[in-house]
Protein backbone atom coordinates (compact mmCIF):
# COMPACT_ATOMS: atom_id res chain seq x y z
CA UNK A 1 0.00 0.00 0.00
CA UNK A 2 2.91 2.34 0.76
CA UNK A 3 3.85 2.81 -2.90
CA UNK A 4 0.29 3.89 -3.66
CA UNK A 5 0.44 6.44 -0.87
CA UNK A 6 3.77 7.74 -2.15
CA UNK A 7 2.43 8.00 -5.70
CA UNK A 8 -0.98 9.40 -4.84
CA UNK A 9 -0.30 11.51 -1.78
CA UNK A 10 -2.17 11.63 1.50
CA UNK A 11 -5.06 9.17 1.87
CA UNK A 12 -8.34 10.60 3.08
CA UNK A 13 -10.93 8.57 4.87
CA UNK A 14 -14.43 9.33 6.00
CA UNK A 15 -16.40 7.41 8.61
CA UNK A 16 -20.11 7.81 7.96
CA UNK A 17 -21.48 5.20 10.29
CA UNK A 18 -21.46 5.55 14.05
CA UNK A 19 -22.53 2.27 15.67
CA UNK A 20 -25.13 2.64 18.41
CA UNK A 21 -24.21 1.95 22.04
CA UNK A 22 -26.41 -1.07 22.06
CA UNK A 23 -28.54 -2.80 19.45
CA UNK A 24 -32.32 -2.80 19.69
CA UNK A 25 -34.20 -4.89 17.18
CA UNK A 26 -37.88 -5.81 17.48
CA UNK A 27 -38.20 -9.29 15.93
CA UNK A 28 -42.01 -9.09 15.94
CA UNK A 29 -42.34 -5.82 14.04
CA UNK A 30 -38.90 -5.82 12.44
CA UNK A 31 -38.08 -2.46 13.92
CA UNK A 32 -34.75 -1.36 15.24
CA UNK A 33 -31.09 -1.67 14.32
CA UNK A 34 -30.64 -4.68 12.04
CA UNK A 35 -27.08 -3.69 11.19
CA UNK A 36 -25.40 -2.35 14.29
CA UNK A 37 -21.90 -2.19 12.82
CA UNK A 38 -20.03 -2.28 9.50
CA UNK A 39 -16.75 -3.61 8.16
CA UNK A 40 -14.73 -1.35 5.88
CA UNK A 41 -12.46 -2.01 2.93
CA UNK A 42 -10.36 -0.16 0.39
CA UNK A 43 -9.64 -1.88 -2.91
CA UNK A 44 -7.20 -0.94 -5.66
CA UNK A 45 -6.97 -2.73 -9.02
CA UNK A 46 -4.17 -2.43 -11.55
CA UNK A 47 -5.37 -3.53 -14.97
CA UNK A 48 -4.08 -3.75 -18.52
CA UNK A 49 -6.43 -3.15 -21.44
CA UNK A 50 -5.54 -4.53 -24.87
CA UNK A 51 -5.95 -1.51 -27.19
CA UNK A 52 -6.96 -3.74 -30.14
CA UNK A 53 -9.35 -6.22 -28.50
CA UNK A 54 -10.31 -4.16 -25.41
CA UNK A 55 -9.80 -7.25 -23.25
CA UNK A 56 -9.07 -6.37 -19.63
CA UNK A 57 -6.55 -8.26 -17.51
CA UNK A 58 -6.33 -7.37 -13.84
CA UNK A 59 -2.65 -7.61 -12.95
CA UNK A 60 -2.66 -6.67 -9.28
CA UNK A 61 -5.27 -6.23 -6.58
CA UNK A 62 -4.55 -4.52 -3.30
CA UNK A 63 -7.10 -4.81 -0.52
CA UNK A 64 -7.11 -3.32 2.94
CA UNK A 65 -9.93 -4.77 5.04
CA UNK A 66 -10.97 -3.73 8.52
CA UNK A 67 -12.96 -6.66 9.90
CA UNK A 68 -13.33 -5.87 13.59
CA UNK A 69 -11.48 -8.81 15.12
CA UNK A 70 -9.54 -11.41 13.13
CA UNK A 71 -10.48 -14.83 14.47
CA UNK A 72 -8.41 -17.06 12.13
CA UNK A 73 -5.90 -15.11 10.11
CA UNK A 74 -5.30 -17.68 7.33
CA UNK A 75 -9.01 -18.18 6.70
CA UNK A 76 -9.78 -14.47 7.05
CA UNK A 77 -7.16 -13.66 4.43
CA UNK A 78 -8.61 -16.47 2.29
CA UNK A 79 -12.07 -14.91 2.50
CA UNK A 80 -10.73 -11.56 1.35
CA UNK A 81 -8.66 -13.03 -1.51
CA UNK A 82 -11.45 -15.33 -2.67
CA UNK A 83 -14.08 -12.59 -2.51
CA UNK A 84 -11.80 -10.25 -4.39
CA UNK A 85 -11.49 -12.72 -7.28
CA UNK A 86 -15.26 -13.36 -7.26
CA UNK A 87 -15.69 -9.59 -7.46
CA UNK A 88 -13.29 -9.52 -10.41
CA UNK A 89 -15.31 -12.26 -12.10
CA UNK A 90 -18.42 -10.16 -11.59
CA UNK A 91 -16.65 -7.07 -12.92
CA UNK A 92 -15.19 -8.69 -16.05
CA UNK A 93 -16.72 -12.07 -16.93
CA UNK A 94 -19.79 -13.26 -15.09
CA UNK A 95 -23.32 -12.53 -16.19
CA UNK A 96 -26.29 -14.84 -15.69
CA UNK A 97 -28.41 -14.44 -18.81
CA UNK A 98 -32.14 -15.25 -18.72
CA UNK A 99 -34.28 -15.53 -21.84
CA UNK A 100 -37.97 -16.47 -21.76
CA UNK A 101 -37.54 -17.77 -18.25
CA UNK A 102 -34.63 -20.02 -19.14
CA UNK A 103 -31.01 -19.58 -18.18
CA UNK A 104 -28.92 -19.31 -21.32
CA UNK A 105 -25.68 -20.08 -19.51
CA UNK A 106 -26.56 -22.68 -16.91
CA UNK A 107 -23.32 -24.68 -16.97
CA UNK A 108 -19.62 -24.14 -16.53
CA UNK A 109 -19.00 -24.42 -20.28
CA UNK A 110 -21.06 -21.25 -20.82
CA UNK A 111 -20.99 -19.45 -17.44
CA UNK A 112 -17.36 -18.38 -17.35
CA UNK A 113 -15.68 -17.92 -13.96
CA UNK A 114 -12.08 -16.79 -13.40
CA UNK A 115 -9.32 -19.37 -13.73
CA UNK A 116 -5.88 -18.97 -12.21
CA UNK A 117 -4.83 -17.23 -15.46
CA UNK A 118 -7.41 -14.49 -14.81
CA UNK A 119 -6.30 -13.99 -11.21
CA UNK A 120 -4.12 -10.99 -10.37
CA UNK A 121 -1.38 -10.94 -7.80
CA UNK A 122 -3.02 -9.99 -4.54
CA UNK A 123 -1.84 -8.06 -1.57
CA UNK A 124 -4.15 -8.17 1.42
CA UNK A 125 -3.73 -6.12 4.55
CA UNK A 126 -6.04 -6.89 7.47
CA UNK A 127 -6.91 -4.34 10.11
CA UNK A 128 -8.67 -4.68 13.43
CA UNK A 129 -11.05 -2.18 15.03
CA UNK A 130 -13.25 -4.34 17.27
CA UNK A 131 -16.75 -3.11 17.94
CA UNK A 132 -18.42 -3.43 21.33
CA UNK A 133 -20.61 -6.39 20.38
CA UNK A 134 -20.00 -10.12 19.97
CA UNK A 135 -18.28 -12.28 18.84
CA UNK A 136 -15.07 -10.86 20.35
CA UNK A 137 -15.61 -7.61 18.45
CA UNK A 138 -15.56 -9.39 15.05
CA UNK A 139 -17.71 -7.67 12.42
CA UNK A 140 -17.72 -9.77 9.26
CA UNK A 141 -15.59 -10.43 6.20
CA UNK A 142 -17.44 -12.74 3.77
CA UNK A 143 -19.22 -10.24 1.52
CA UNK A 144 -16.93 -7.32 2.21
CA UNK A 145 -14.34 -7.91 -0.55
CA UNK A 146 -17.03 -8.20 -3.25
CA UNK A 147 -18.13 -4.58 -2.90
CA UNK A 148 -15.38 -2.32 -4.17
CA UNK A 149 -13.80 -4.39 -6.92
CA UNK A 150 -16.14 -3.62 -9.83
CA UNK A 151 -15.88 0.16 -9.35
CA UNK A 152 -12.10 -0.22 -9.05
CA UNK A 153 -11.96 -2.20 -12.31
CA UNK A 154 -14.12 0.34 -14.15
CA UNK A 155 -11.93 3.15 -12.83
CA UNK A 156 -8.81 1.29 -14.00
CA UNK A 157 -10.33 0.83 -17.48
CA UNK A 158 -11.19 4.52 -17.63
CA UNK A 159 -7.70 5.39 -16.50
CA UNK A 160 -6.19 3.15 -19.20
CA UNK A 161 -8.31 3.91 -22.28
CA UNK A 162 -10.37 6.96 -21.31
CA UNK A 163 -13.73 5.23 -21.61
CA UNK A 164 -16.01 5.33 -18.59
CA UNK A 165 -17.79 2.00 -18.80
CA UNK A 166 -20.97 2.13 -16.70
CA UNK A 167 -22.16 -1.47 -16.99
CA UNK A 168 -20.61 -4.69 -15.80
CA UNK A 169 -19.26 -7.13 -16.66
CA UNK A 170 -16.97 -4.73 -18.50
CA UNK A 171 -16.61 -6.95 -21.55
CA UNK A 172 -14.79 -5.74 -24.69
CA UNK A 173 -18.22 -5.31 -26.34
CA UNK A 174 -19.45 -3.00 -23.57
CA UNK A 175 -16.25 -0.96 -23.57
CA UNK A 176 -16.62 -0.60 -27.35
CA UNK A 177 -20.26 0.46 -26.89
CA UNK A 178 -19.02 3.03 -24.42
CA UNK A 179 -16.57 4.40 -26.98
CA UNK A 180 -19.30 4.53 -29.67
CA UNK A 181 -21.78 6.28 -27.38
CA UNK A 182 -19.25 8.92 -26.51
CA UNK A 183 -18.60 8.02 -22.89
CA UNK A 184 -15.04 9.08 -23.33
CA UNK A 185 -14.09 11.02 -20.25
CA UNK B 1 -14.94 -55.72 -21.32
CA UNK B 2 -11.92 -56.42 -19.14
CA UNK B 3 -9.10 -53.95 -18.54
CA UNK B 4 -5.88 -54.24 -16.53
CA UNK B 5 -3.98 -51.21 -15.25
CA UNK B 6 -2.07 -50.04 -12.20
CA UNK B 7 -3.80 -47.87 -9.62
CA UNK B 8 -1.54 -45.97 -7.22
CA UNK B 9 1.21 -48.50 -7.98
CA UNK B 10 -0.96 -51.60 -7.47
CA UNK B 11 -1.93 -53.83 -10.46
CA UNK B 12 -5.71 -54.17 -10.81
CA UNK B 13 -8.17 -55.73 -13.24
CA UNK B 14 -11.74 -54.59 -13.81
CA UNK B 15 -14.67 -56.00 -15.73
CA UNK B 16 -17.11 -53.33 -16.89
CA UNK B 17 -18.83 -51.37 -19.64
CA UNK B 18 -16.43 -49.71 -22.06
CA UNK B 19 -18.08 -46.30 -21.62
CA UNK B 20 -18.04 -46.32 -17.81
CA UNK B 21 -16.38 -43.15 -16.55
CA UNK B 22 -13.06 -43.49 -14.75
CA UNK B 23 -14.53 -41.12 -12.12
CA UNK B 24 -17.33 -43.59 -11.29
CA UNK B 25 -14.96 -46.53 -11.39
CA UNK B 26 -12.69 -44.88 -8.82
CA UNK B 27 -15.46 -43.74 -6.51
CA UNK B 28 -17.86 -46.69 -6.71
CA UNK B 29 -15.78 -49.75 -7.56
CA UNK B 30 -12.54 -48.88 -5.79
CA UNK B 31 -14.17 -46.68 -3.11
CA UNK B 32 -11.53 -44.01 -3.68
CA UNK B 33 -13.78 -41.05 -2.95
CA UNK B 34 -10.96 -38.49 -2.80
CA UNK B 35 -11.55 -37.76 -6.50
CA UNK B 36 -14.53 -35.39 -6.73
CA UNK B 37 -17.06 -34.78 -9.46
CA UNK B 38 -17.44 -31.07 -10.16
CA UNK B 39 -19.14 -30.13 -13.41
CA UNK B 40 -18.98 -33.59 -14.99
CA UNK B 41 -18.31 -32.06 -18.41
CA UNK B 42 -14.59 -31.40 -18.46
CA UNK B 43 -14.63 -27.71 -17.52
CA UNK B 44 -13.67 -27.47 -13.86
CA UNK B 45 -10.79 -29.90 -13.23
CA UNK B 46 -12.07 -31.12 -9.84
CA UNK B 47 -11.89 -34.77 -10.99
CA UNK B 48 -8.28 -34.51 -12.23
CA UNK B 49 -6.16 -37.67 -11.85
CA UNK B 50 -2.80 -38.59 -13.32
CA UNK B 51 -2.64 -41.13 -16.17
CA UNK B 52 0.85 -42.14 -17.27
CA UNK B 53 2.05 -39.00 -15.50
CA UNK B 54 -0.27 -36.64 -17.35
CA UNK B 55 -3.20 -34.80 -15.75
CA UNK B 56 -6.48 -36.09 -17.19
CA UNK B 57 -10.13 -35.47 -16.38
CA UNK B 58 -11.59 -38.66 -14.94
CA UNK B 59 -15.15 -37.54 -15.87
CA UNK B 60 -14.19 -37.66 -19.56
CA UNK B 61 -12.03 -40.79 -19.47
CA UNK B 62 -13.91 -44.02 -20.29
CA UNK B 63 -12.93 -47.46 -19.04
CA UNK B 64 -11.99 -48.53 -22.58
CA UNK B 65 -8.95 -46.21 -22.44
CA UNK B 66 -7.51 -47.64 -19.22
CA UNK B 67 -5.87 -50.89 -20.33
CA UNK B 68 -2.13 -50.89 -19.56
CA UNK B 69 -2.17 -47.43 -17.98
CA UNK B 70 -0.61 -46.13 -14.78
CA UNK B 71 -3.21 -44.26 -12.77
CA UNK B 72 -2.51 -42.08 -9.78
CA UNK B 73 -5.08 -40.43 -7.49
CA UNK B 74 -5.00 -38.13 -4.47
CA UNK B 75 -5.06 -41.23 -2.25
CA UNK B 76 -1.75 -42.28 -3.84
CA UNK B 77 -0.34 -38.84 -3.14
CA UNK B 78 -1.40 -38.97 0.50
CA UNK B 79 0.09 -42.46 0.92
CA UNK B 80 3.63 -41.17 0.35
CA UNK B 81 5.48 -39.38 3.16
CA UNK B 82 6.41 -36.35 1.07
CA UNK B 83 2.96 -36.27 -0.47
CA UNK B 84 1.15 -36.19 2.87
CA UNK B 85 3.56 -33.57 4.22
CA UNK B 86 2.92 -31.45 1.13
CA UNK B 87 -0.84 -31.75 1.70
CA UNK B 88 -0.42 -30.63 5.33
CA UNK B 89 1.60 -27.58 4.30
CA UNK B 90 -0.80 -26.79 1.46
CA UNK B 91 -3.76 -26.74 3.84
CA UNK B 92 -1.93 -24.83 6.58
CA UNK B 93 -1.11 -22.06 4.09
CA UNK B 94 -4.77 -21.62 3.17
CA UNK B 95 -4.50 -23.40 -0.20
CA UNK B 96 -7.83 -25.08 0.47
CA UNK B 97 -11.17 -23.74 1.71
CA UNK B 98 -14.27 -25.78 0.81
CA UNK B 99 -12.05 -28.55 -0.57
CA UNK B 100 -14.02 -29.58 -3.66
CA UNK B 101 -11.26 -28.57 -6.10
CA UNK B 102 -8.39 -29.57 -3.80
CA UNK B 103 -7.77 -33.21 -4.91
CA UNK B 104 -7.41 -32.03 -8.51
CA UNK B 105 -5.38 -28.95 -7.59
CA UNK B 106 -2.84 -30.87 -5.50
CA UNK B 107 -2.36 -33.51 -8.22
CA UNK B 108 -1.73 -30.85 -10.88
CA UNK B 109 0.59 -29.13 -8.42
CA UNK B 110 2.46 -32.32 -7.46
CA UNK B 111 2.97 -33.14 -11.13
CA UNK B 112 4.32 -29.65 -11.82
CA UNK B 113 6.60 -29.75 -8.76
CA UNK B 114 7.91 -33.19 -9.75
CA UNK B 115 8.99 -32.23 -13.23
CA UNK B 116 10.07 -28.60 -12.73
CA UNK B 117 13.47 -27.95 -11.11
CA UNK B 118 12.92 -24.20 -10.70
CA UNK B 119 9.32 -23.22 -10.04
CA UNK B 120 7.96 -19.76 -10.81
CA UNK B 121 4.62 -18.00 -10.62
CA UNK B 122 3.87 -18.18 -14.34
CA UNK B 123 4.74 -21.88 -14.50
CA UNK B 124 2.40 -22.54 -11.57
CA UNK B 125 -0.39 -20.61 -13.31
CA UNK B 126 0.06 -22.59 -16.52
CA UNK B 127 0.16 -25.91 -14.64
CA UNK B 128 -3.09 -25.10 -12.81
CA UNK B 129 -4.94 -23.45 -15.72
CA UNK B 130 -7.32 -26.41 -15.94
CA UNK B 131 -8.34 -26.40 -12.27
CA UNK B 132 -11.04 -23.94 -11.21
CA UNK B 133 -11.18 -22.84 -7.57
CA UNK B 134 -14.07 -20.62 -6.48
CA UNK B 135 -13.01 -20.00 -2.88
CA UNK B 136 -9.38 -19.00 -2.56
CA UNK B 137 -8.78 -16.48 -5.33
CA UNK B 138 -5.76 -18.74 -6.13
CA UNK B 139 -3.33 -16.51 -4.26
CA UNK B 140 -2.80 -18.91 -1.34
CA UNK B 141 -2.54 -21.83 -3.78
CA UNK B 142 0.22 -20.11 -5.79
CA UNK B 143 2.05 -19.14 -2.60
CA UNK B 144 1.84 -22.70 -1.20
CA UNK B 145 3.27 -24.20 -4.41
CA UNK B 146 5.95 -21.51 -4.62
CA UNK B 147 7.00 -22.28 -1.04
CA UNK B 148 6.98 -26.04 -1.74
CA UNK B 149 9.23 -25.45 -4.76
CA UNK B 150 11.81 -23.84 -2.48
CA UNK B 151 12.09 -26.89 -0.21
CA UNK B 152 14.79 -29.55 -0.51
CA UNK B 153 12.26 -32.19 0.62
CA UNK B 154 9.52 -31.05 -1.76
CA UNK B 155 6.86 -33.45 -3.02
CA UNK B 156 8.23 -35.78 -5.68
CA UNK B 157 6.21 -38.27 -7.70
CA UNK B 158 7.68 -41.21 -9.59
CA UNK B 159 6.08 -40.19 -12.87
CA UNK B 160 6.10 -42.36 -15.92
CA UNK B 161 6.53 -40.34 -19.09
CA UNK B 162 3.49 -40.67 -21.29
CA UNK B 163 4.00 -42.75 -24.41
CA UNK B 164 3.51 -40.56 -27.50
CA UNK B 165 2.25 -43.53 -29.53
CA UNK B 166 -0.46 -44.26 -27.01
CA UNK B 167 -1.42 -40.59 -26.91
CA UNK B 168 -1.83 -40.51 -30.69
CA UNK B 169 -3.82 -43.70 -30.64
CA UNK B 170 -6.15 -42.25 -28.01
CA UNK B 171 -6.74 -39.07 -29.96
CA UNK B 172 -7.45 -40.75 -33.31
Amino acid sequence: MLDYLEAGGEAEHHVRHEPPKWQIFDEEHYHGFAYPTYSYAAQVVDAEVDPDTLEVQATRATVVAEVGRIIHEVQCRGQVEGGTLQGLGWALLEEMKVENGHYRNDRMATYIVPTILDAPEMEVELMEAPWEGPPFGAKGVGELPMDGIAPAVCAAVENAVGIAVDRIPATPERILDGADEGWAS
Amino acid sequence: MRVAFTLNGRPVEVEGQGDERLLDLLRRHFRLTGTKEGCGEGECGACTVLMDGAAVLSCLTPLVQLDGRELFTVEGLEATTRGSQFLERFAAGGGTQCGACTPGIVLSAARYLSETPVVDRNGIRRALAGNICRCTGYEAIVKAIEAEGGRKDRVQLALHPSDPELTEERES
